[in-house]
C-alpha cells in the first residue's frame, strides 16, 4: 500500500493565486456595491412600503385621524407596540419603560423617531382614555396612542407580526414586543419593550440608521470596566426603576426611600409579589396609593419571595445611601482596575500623534491636502492605542477621513488642535523638540508647529505669517 | 386544508379569498389547539455572565412567531422558469484554500487589530478599526500563544457574483461532469435567472457553498472579511450587512464563537481562532499518549493529540449569528460547512493503522479525501416574480420556501459509482424539518446507514429505511451503498415531512403518499436524484465498522448537580431582563419550583469546572418540538421520557441539538471544561428566535480567565464601545 504525499491540502508557503484574485475582487465588490447601491436601493426596500403596510385610519389620543402608512410610517423611524389601558400585567411596565427610552432619545422624538402604542381593546380605550393613560406615564411628544376599529387593528398587527391569538387560558398572554423599524431603509426588527432602555435608545436612535447620527466620541471596549453585581440592584433596575426612584422623588410611582422602614415588611413583600391580591382584598393602603398616584396600579410581575427579599434589602441599603453591595464579587473587584488600564502611558503615546499632526499642519499651511488623510489615520490609530485619555483626539480626527477640500480640513483642524493641546496640557516638554504653540487671532484658534516662524495652517499661503507664538499652553475650554 | 402557496398567476380577488380562507382555517386550528405551545421556546446565546448586564442586544429576531399570526399573504408560488427537476447536476462544495498563516496580511493578533481606516460615509464616516472584533484583553483569543494558528483560511462575505475559482477538490467525473474551469454564475438552475448581487450574499459571493477542511491539532485562523454593501438599504429587501460568524459546534473560547452582539461591518474583518482540540484537552490524556486521540500527519501516520478521543467530532457548519437578522442572513447565503478530520475519521479509506475507521472517502491523499465523502446542504428557498431570492421579513410564523435546493441547486441529480458513499447532510433551512428516505425507481424504501448525528460519529451505525426528522442545524452523516444497484438505475432522496407553514411539521407522510405528488407542500417528495453511472475504477475498500466512536465514559466523573427545567405554558409574567424580556405564556419551572417565565438568573446555573451535570428538560403543555442547541460541548442523551430504552439507536451518540418532542422530556448529561466563559442554549429554529426563554450558565471554579462581568459590546463602524451600566436616569 502506497501512501501518496498530500497534494493540495498542506498549507502552502506561498499565497494562492486564488487568494490574490479574491482580494482584488473584494475591492471590486466594495466599489461595485457602492456604485450599485444608490440605484438599487430604491427598488429593493420598497418591498416594505406602501404596498405592504396597511393604510387604515386610526385615531390618536387627541382625537386626530391618521392613516397608518402615509402619516405614521412613511419616512420615519418608529417603535410600535400593542397595549391596553386596563392591563394589570406587562403593559404598565412596558409603557413606563418606553417613557424612559423616550427621555433618552431627547428631541429626536417627534422629529424623526416616533412611538406608537396601539390598543388591542378599542372598545374601552377611547381617545380620552388613552390620553389620560399617556399622561399618567408621562409620555412625551412624538408618541401617539392609537385606537381604531378592531378589524383594522387586527389587520395592522398581523402585518407587523405583533398579533397574538387570544387565549382563554391566558387572557393576558400578549407579548411585550416592540417592533422597531426604519421605513426609509427597510430595516425592521422585533425587540422587546422591556429591554434595557439604553440599548433600545441606541438601537432605535443610531443602529437603525447605520450610525449616521451617532456621536463619534467612543469609549473603547478595551476599557470596559468589570462590574460588581448586586442582585438586588439588578432586580430593582429591571422591575422597579421604570416607575420608582429611591431618593429622587416621585415618578410614576412613589419614591421608595425609607419605605422599608415605614411599612410592615410582610405587607411590603406581599405587595411586591402579588399586588393584585392585595388590591382585591380591599387593602386600604393599596387603595390609598392607587388614588394618590393617578390610579396607576402596581403591576404584578411574578416576582418570587426571594426577589422581594432582595428588593427590600436593596431599597433599605440605598435609602441609607449605601453603595450597591460588592460582596457578591470579591474576587473580581481587583480586576476592575486592570482591565481599564491603557497599554501605554499617555505622555509617551502622544509623540507619534504630534508628529502626524505636524505633517498635517505643514500641508495645510502649504495649501495642500496631500497625505492629510493618511496622517489623520495614523493619529486615529495611535489615539486608539492610548484609549480614553486621547478620546477627544480620536473624535476630533474623524472629519479628516472624508475631508475632500481644504476648507473642510481647515475647519476640522481647529478642533484637532484643541484636542491635541488639551491632551498635552501641562506637558509641553512631551510635545517634542522645538514644538511651539501658536495662535491665530482671526480664527481665534491655537495650533502647534515646529519652530518659531509662523506658518498659519488656517489661511495658508494667503496669510502665512499671520499669528503669534504663545509661551504657554493655553487653558483650553472644555 | 388551505394551501400555503397560490398558483403563480392567481388574481387579486383570488388572493383576498385565500386570505379569508386562511383566517377561517386559523379559527379552526386555534379551537383545536388551546393546549398547544404557540411559540417556540427559545434560548438565546450570550457571552458574559452578570445576568443581564452582560446580555447581548435584546433584539429579537424579526421572525419570532406569534401565536396564529400567519400573515395571510397567499404567497404566490415561486416561478421556476420552466425548469424541471433533475435536469442539472449537483455541484460539490467549493473548498476554501488552506494557506500558511503568513499569507494573512496583516498578521493575526491575539487582540483585535485596532489599526484605523477611513469609514465610508454611509457608515457614518470618520475612522474605524480594520478588525471588527471588540478590542482589549477580554476578547483576545484565549491561549493564542499555546495554540498559534497553523493554517489560515480567508473568505469574503460578498454580494452574488460568478465563480471563476471553483475548487471541488475532486476530479470532474466524480462531480457529475461539472467543469470547474467554466465560470459559474450564481443561479439556482441553469434555466433560472442569475441572482442580482444583493439577492444573495455568501462566502466569496459565489456558489457552490463553501467547505473548510481542518484536522485536529492544527489550529485554524479563519479571517472573515465583510465585503457587503456599505449602504444598509442595499439588501434586496432582506438581510443586514453586519455579520457575526458562529462555528457550530466548535470547542473554543467564547470570543471566537460568533457572539450575536459582536458583529462587524463592511470594510472590516474578524479573525476567528479555532484551536481544533478534543474536549478534555487539558484534563484527559494530557500527555497525548493514546493513539486513538490523534490526527493525520500527512505521511500516512498519526500525530497524537491530547484529549478524549471519544469526543472526536466530524461534521460542523458555520453561519451567521447576527442578532435579529440571523435567519435573514443565513437564508441569504451566509452558511458553509466544516469537515473535521482525525485519526479516527481521517478521510482516507485505505490506511489500516488500528485507528482509522476507513469510512468512505478516497485514497489519493493522506487525509481529507472528498471523492466519496459528499457534503449535502438542504435548504428550501422562495423567489419573487423575477426569480430573485425572496424572504418575507414579517412572516413571524416561520418561513418555509417552496423550492427545494441541495447545495443551492434546485432539485439536482448526482452521478454515483457502484460503491459506498458517505453523505454529510446539513439542514440549513429556516424553519423546515426534513424526513429523508431513499427510494428506488419503484418507490420502495432503500436502506440508509446512519453513522453520525450532529456531526459526531455514533457508537454503532444504524440502518434505517427513513431517517428521523432532521431539525435546523442538525447534521446526519449517512452511508449509502450503491453497489446494490445496477448501472443506469436511478434512486431518489425523498422528503416525507410535510409543512403547512413555518410553525412546525404538520405530518410525516408515507413514501407512497410523498411520491404521489398529492401533497400541497411543494418540498415534499423527491428532491435529489442519484444516477448510477459506472463501476468504480478501484475496488471499494471503505468500511462501515460495527463500532465507531463509543460514548465517553462518564461514570468516573461525579454528577455534581441535577437540574430540571420544565418548559410549558401557564407561566406568569417573567422577571424581565434585557435579553429575555418576553411576557408570555412560556415558562420554566426549575427544580420543582413555580413555573416562571424564564430568566436565566433564576436558573443560576453555575456548573463547576471539571464536573458534569444531568439536566432534565421537560416539555409540558402538549406543544411542539423544541430543538435546543447547546453551544460548545457535546452531551449525551440518557433518557427520553424518563426511559433510557426510549433513546433511539441513532441518538445514542453525542449531540448538540436536543429535540424535546411534544409532551416529551429529555435527560442529558454534559461536562463543563477546558475553556471558560458563558455558554448559552437556544432553539435553533432560526425564524423562531423567540426570547421567551433563556438558559445561560457560566463555568465557575476553575482558573479560566473569563468569569468577569462586563458590559455588552456595542459595535459601531468607528469602533466597539459599551454602555455604562449605571442606573438609568
Amino acid at each position: 500500500m502506497t501512501v501518496r504525499q498530500e497534494k493540495t491540502l498542506t498549507a502552502r508557503s506561498r499565497c494562492t493565486t486564488g487568494q490574490k484574485l479574491l482580494r482584488a475582487a473584494a475591492t471590486v465588490w466594495a466599489m461595485a456595491a457602492f456604485a450599485l447601491s444608490p440605484v438599487a436601493s430604491g427598488a429593493q426596500h420598497d418591498r416594505w412600503g406602501a404596498d405592504y403596510f396597511s393604510n387604515a385610519t386610526l385615531t390618536t389620543q387627541d382625537g386626530i385621524q391618521v392613516r397608518f402608512y402615509d402619516d405614521l410610517i412613511k419616512g420615519k423611524i418608529v417603535g410600535i407596540n400593542l397595549m391596553y389601558t386596563t392591563c394589570q400585567y406587562a403593559c404598565p411596565l412596558e409603557t413606563a419603560r418606553l417613557a424612559q427610552v423616550q427621555r433618552l432619545l431627547g428631541d429626536r422624538m417627534g422629529r424623526d423617531i416616533f412611538f406608537y402604542s396601539i390598543t388591542i381593546d378599542p372598545g374601552h380605550d377611547t381617545p380620552p382614555v388613552l390620553k389620560d393613560y399617556a399622561e399618567k406615564y408621562r409620555a412625551g411628544p412624538g408618541w401617539l396612542f392609537l385606537t381604531g376599529s378592531a378589524a383594522d387593528i387586527e389587520a395592522i398587527s398581523r402585518k407587523l407580526g405583533l398579533y397574538s391569538e387570544p387565549d382563554p387560558n391566558d387572557p393576558d398572554g400578549h407579548t411585550p414586543s416592540l417592533l422597531v423599524g426604519n421605513e426609509r431603509t427597510g430595516q425592521w426588527m422585533r425587540n422587546s419593550a422591556l429591554d434595557n432602555p439604553k440599548f433600545l435608545a441606541r438601537t432605535i436612535g443610531e443602529w437603525l440608521n447605520s450610525w449616521q447620527t451617532a456621536t463619534k466620541e467612543l469609549k473603547s471596549f478595551a476599557e470596559a470596566p468589570v462590574m460588581t453585581f448586586d442582585q438586588g440592584q439588578y432586580t430593582f433596575r429591571n422591575h422597579c426603576a421604570a416607575c420608582h426612584t429611591i431618593g429622587h422623588g416621585d415618578a410614576i410611582g412613589p419614591d421608595l426611600k425609607g419605605v422599608t422602614a415605614a411599612r410592615d415588611r410582610r405587607w411590603l413583600a406581599r405587595f411586591i409579589v402579588e399586588p393584585e391580591k392585595v388590591f382585591a382584598e380591599g387593602d386600604p393602603i393599596a387603595h390609598a396609593l392607587l388614588a394618590k398616584y393617578q390610579f396607576v396600579r402596581m403591576p404584578s410581575l411574578s416576582l418570587t419571595d426571594a426577589d422581594a427579599d432582595r428588593l427590600i434589602d436593596y431599597i433599605t441599603r440605598r435609602s441609607a445611601d449605601v453603595a450597591p453591595s460588592s460582596a457578591a464579587e470579591p474576587a473580581h473587584a481587583a480586576e476592575a482596575a486592570s482591565v481599564a488600564t491603557p497599554s501605554t502611558s499617555a505622555a509617551a503615546g502622544l509623540k507619534p500623534i504630534v508628529e502626524a499632526y505636524l505633517r498635517i499642519q505643514q500641508a495645510l499651511s502649504a495649501d495642500s491636502l496631500e497625505g492629510v488623510t493618511e496622517h489623520a489615520r495614523t493619529i486615529a490609530t495611535e489615539a486608539a492605542k492610548i484609549g480614553s485619555p486621547a478620546g477627544s483626539i480620536r473624535a476630533a480626527v474623524n472629519p479628516f477621513a472624508q475631508a475632500a477640500e481644504l476648507t473642510t480640513a481647515r475647519e476640522a483642524f481647529g478642533s484637532l488642535s484643541d484636542a491635541v493641546i488639551r491632551a498635552a496640557s501641562g506637558q509641553k516638554a512631551s510635545l517634542g523638540d522645538d514644538v511651539q504653540v501658536a495662535y491665530c487671532p482671526m480664527m481665534r484658534k491655537y495650533w502647534l508647529q515646529k519652530g518659531g516662524k509662523i506658518r498659519n495652517p488656517f489661511y495658508g499661503q494667503a496669510m502665512l505669517d499671520c499669528g503669534r507664538v504663545v509661551d504657554e499652553l493655553p487653558p483650553v475650554p472644555k | 386544508m388551505s394551501y400555503i402557496y397560490l398558483p403563480w398567476n392567481a388574481s387579486n380577488a383570488r388572493r383576498r379569498a385565500a386570505e379569508a380562507a386562511r383566517k377561517n382555517r386559523q379559527e379552526i386550528v386555534r379551537a383545536l389547539s388551546w393546549g398547544r405551545v404557540s411559540r417556540r421556546e427559545l434560548l438565546k446565546m450570550g457571552l458574559f455572565t452578570g445576568a443581564g448586564m452582560l446580555a447581548p442586544f435584546g433584539g429579537l429576531n424579526p421572525f419570532v412567531g406569534t401565536a396564529g399570526a400567519a400573515v395571510p399573504t397567499g404567497a404566490p408560488r415561486s416561478p421556476l422558469f420552466g425548469c424541471k427537476p433533475f435536469t442539472q447536476p449537483m455541484p460539490r462544495f467549493d473548498v476554501l484554500a488552506r494557506n500558511a498563516v503568513s499569507c494573512l496580511n496583516p498578521e493575526p493578533l491575539a487582540e483585535a487589530n485596532q489599526t484605523m481606516q477611513a469609514c465610508d460615509s454611509k457608515l457614518g464616516g470618520g475612522f474605524g478599526p480594520i478588525e471588527g472584533r471588540p478590542p482589549g484583553r477580554v476578547w483576545a483569543h484565549q491561549r493564542f500563544d499555546e495554540f498559534p494558528p497553523a493554517v489560515g483560511v480567508e473568505a469574503w462575505q460578498a454580494p452574488a457574483t460568478t465563480n471563476y475559482s471553483y475548487n471541488p477538490e475532486v476530479p470532474t467525473h466524480l462531480n457529475s461532469g461539472i467543469d470547474p474551469a467554466r465560470g459559474l454564475p450564481l443561479r439556482f438552475h441553469t434555466g433560472m435567472p442569475t441572482q442580482n448581487p444583493n439577492s444573495v450574499w455568501t462566502f466569496n459571493g459565489t456558489i457552490p457553498p463553501k467547505l473548510v477542511q481542518a484536522r485536529y491539532g492544527e489550529p485554524l485562523l479563519f479571517r472573515h472579511h465583510n465585503s457587503l454593501p456599505y449602504d444598509v438599504t442595499a439588501n434586496g429587501g432582506f438581510g443586514r450587512h453586519t455579520i457575526s460568524t458562529h462555528e457550530h459546534n466548535g470547542h473554543h473560547g467564547a470570543e471566537n464563537d460568533g457572539f450575536t452582539g459582536a458583529f462587524f461591518f463592511p470594510g472590516q474583518f474578524y479573525d476567528y481562532h479555532w484551536p481544533i482540540v478534543l474536549a478534555g484537552h487539558f484534563t484527559m490524556n494530557a500527555a497525548a499518549t493514546d493513539r486513538m486521540a490523534s490526527t493525520p500527519d500527512g505521511s500516512g501516520n498519526l500525530i497524537r493529540v491530547p484529549g478524549d478521543w471519544h469526543e472526536t467530532m466530524s461534521t460542523h457548519w458555520f453561519h451567521d449569528h447576527m442578532f435579529s437578522f440571523t435567519s435573514q442572513n443565513v437564508y441569504k447565503g451566509n452558511a458553509a460547512m466544516f469537515n473535521l478530520y482525525s485519526g479516527l475519521d481521517r478521510g482516507n479509506e485505505e490506511i489500516e493503522d488500528g485507528v482509522n475507521l476507513r469510512l468512505p472517502s478516497g485514497t489519493a491523499k493522506d487525509w481529507g479525501n472528498l471523492d466519496y465523502d459528499v457534503n449535502l446542504m438542504l435548504a428550501d428557498k422562495a423567489f419573487d416574480r423575477d426569480g430573485q431570492l425572496f424572504f418575507d421579513i414579517f412572516n413571524f410564523d416561520g418561513f418555509v420556501g417552496d423550492v427545494m435546493t441541495v447545495n443551492l441547486a434546485y432539485n439536482p441529480y448526482f452521478e454515483v459509482e457502484r460503491r459506498k458513499y458517505r453523505f454529510r447532510i446539513l439542514n440549513a433551512s429556516v424553519s423546515r424539518f426534513f424526513k429523508i428516505a431513499l427510494a428506488d425507481a419503484s418507490g420502495a424504501a432503500q436502506p440508509i446507514i446512519q453513522i453520525g448525528n450532529d456531526g459526531n460519529l455514533l457508537p454503532h451505525p444504524v440502518t434505517l429505511l427513513a431517517l428521523d426528522e432532521i431539525g435546523i442545524a442538525e447534521r446526519y452523516d449517512i452511508v449509502i451503498d450503491f453497489s446494490n444497484y445496477s448501472i443506469g438505475d436511478r434512486l431518489h432522496l425523498v422528503n416525507l415531512c410535510e409543512h403547512d407553514d413555518g410553525k412546525g411539521p404538520k405530518d410525516n407522510l408515507s413514501m407512497a403518499e410523498a411520491l404521489s405528488g398529492e401533497s400541497e407542500d411543494p418540498c415534499v417528495g423527491r428532491f435529489l436524484e442519484f444516477r448510477i453511472v459506472r463501476d468504480p475504477a478501484k475496488p471499494d475498500v471503505s468500511r462501515v465498522p460495527d463500532t465507531m466512536i463509543p460514548n465517553p465514559d462518564l461514570s468516573q466523573i461525579p454528577v455534581a448537580q441535577e437540574r430540571t427545567f420544565v418548559f410549558g405554558r401557564g407561566a406568569k409574567q417573567p422577571s424581565d431582563n434585557p435579553v429575555t424580556s418576553f411576557i408570555g405564556p412560556w415558562g420554566i419551572a426549575t427544580d420543582g419550583g413555580t413555573m416562571l417565565a424564564a430568566d436565566y438568573k433564576r436558573v443560576s446555573a453555575a456548573p463547576k469546572f471539571g464536573t458534569r451535570e444531568v439536566w432534565h428538560l421537560v416539555n409540558s403543555g402538549g406543544g411542539w418540538d423544541h430543538p435546543i442547541h447547546i453551544h460548545f460541548e457535546e452531551g449525551q442523551l440518557l433518557a427520553r421520557n424518563g426511559d433510557p430504552a426510549k433513546v433511539p439507536a441513532w441518538e445514542r451518540g453525542r449531540k448538540d441539538v436536543y429535540r424535546l418532542r411534544p409532551d416529551g422530556s429529555v435527560t442529558l448529561t454534559m461536562q463543563f471544561r477546558d475553556w471558560g466563559g458563558m455558554f448559552m442554549e437556544h432553539c435553533h429554529n432560526t425564524v423562531h428566535e423567540d426570547n421567551a426563554m433563556l438558559l445561560r450558565w457560566e463555568i465557575n471554579g476553575g482558573s479560566e480567565p473569563f468569569l468577569r462581568r462586563l458590559p455588552t459590546p456595542v459595535c459601531t463602524p468607528q469602533g466597539v464601545t459599551f454602555e455604562n451600566q449605571d442606573d438609568t436616569e
